[in-house]
């Protein structure tokens, strides 16, 4: 699987091989110590660079909401 | 405009339907997801894991042909944004995807829920929601529902392959195929 930013892809495989593990082995087990956060950082680093580079951050950050008060309202009745 | 509920039941528990859920790509049921970010990623004081993720992919929106000849997409690469909860003490799953290429014309909104079945916990409920909004929703309403309709029972295969091969410990399977996907679709554009 691609990263968005191509000089990416080396941090994402590495963070993406950590998550996996800790996600089944002790998030889903009731572990809530996150242990892939130095691997997440370099990597969210170049994520957003690449964002920003295609012109992409704005509109992501237009999408943060999940079932809050900002989310967008449903379109009127026609 | 909702155009779309479902409910379906996987007959696996919820920790295994969840774990299949974050490891769905690189998928051979899903070739057209190219690539895919964490852009944000926290977990808070009660345990609940929150991601934000972009997907890039030639087709998120398979657009209908019809359309194609009003609007111009020559873009190739198409974006979209995921944001999910997961909480484990109350064991649900909440996934939520939305467009950001072409959203001013036509916004999709699709929510997932995973639950695990209320009465038999080696099984687990997925309620999907998908909503349209945007001046050509109605116009494209019937066209996007066909769309909708043969990627729900795609990403249903999807996700039984990866709990199958989860389950078997098949992980060097799963890498192979990584290999195969990486060999077609990385042009080597270094050199």
């Amino acid at each position: 699987m691609e990263s968005i930013g191509s000089d990416c892809l080396e941090l994402k495989l590495q963070y993406d091989k950590c998550f996996n593990k800790w996600f089944a082995e002790k998030y889903l087990k009731g572990v809530h110590q996150d242990e892939c956060a130095h691997l997440f950082k370099p990597y969210q680093d170049c994520v957003k660079k690449a964002l920003q580079a295609k012109g992409l951050e704005e509109a992501v950050l237009h999408k943060d909401v999940l079932g809050t008060v900002n989310e967008k309202p449903p379109p009127p009745k026609s | 405009m909702k155009i779309w509920t479902s409910q379906h039941t996987f007959d696996h528990p919820w920790e295994s339907v969840v774990n299949a859920q974050f490891q769905k790509y690189p998928n051979p049921f899903l070739t057209d997801v190219l690539a895919i970010d964490v852009v944000n990623r926290s977990i808070d004081t009660n345990g609940i894991l929150k991601s934000q993720r972009i997907l890039s992919s030639k087709f998120f929106f398979t657009i209908p042909s019809i359309l194609q000849k009003i609007v111009p997409m020559n873009q190739t690469v198409q974006y979209a944004v995921e944001n999910s909860e997961v909480n484990i003490k109350e064991k649900t799953c909440t996934m939520r995807s939305q467009n950001i290429t072409f959203d001013s014309i036509l916004s999709m909104d699709e929510i997932m829920v995973y639950s695990p079945h209320p009465t038999d916990k080696s099984k687990t409920i997925l309620k999907k929601e998908i909503t349209l909004e945007g001046p050509l929703s109605s116009f494209v309403k019937n066209e996007v529902t066909k769309v909708v309709t043969k990627n729900t029972e795609k990403g249903k295969e999807a996700m039984n392959w990866v709990i199958d091969l989860n389950k078997k410990g098949c992980t060097d399977l799963r890498k192979e195929f990584q290999k195969r996907v990486d060999s077609v679709i990385l042009p080597c554009p270094s050199n």
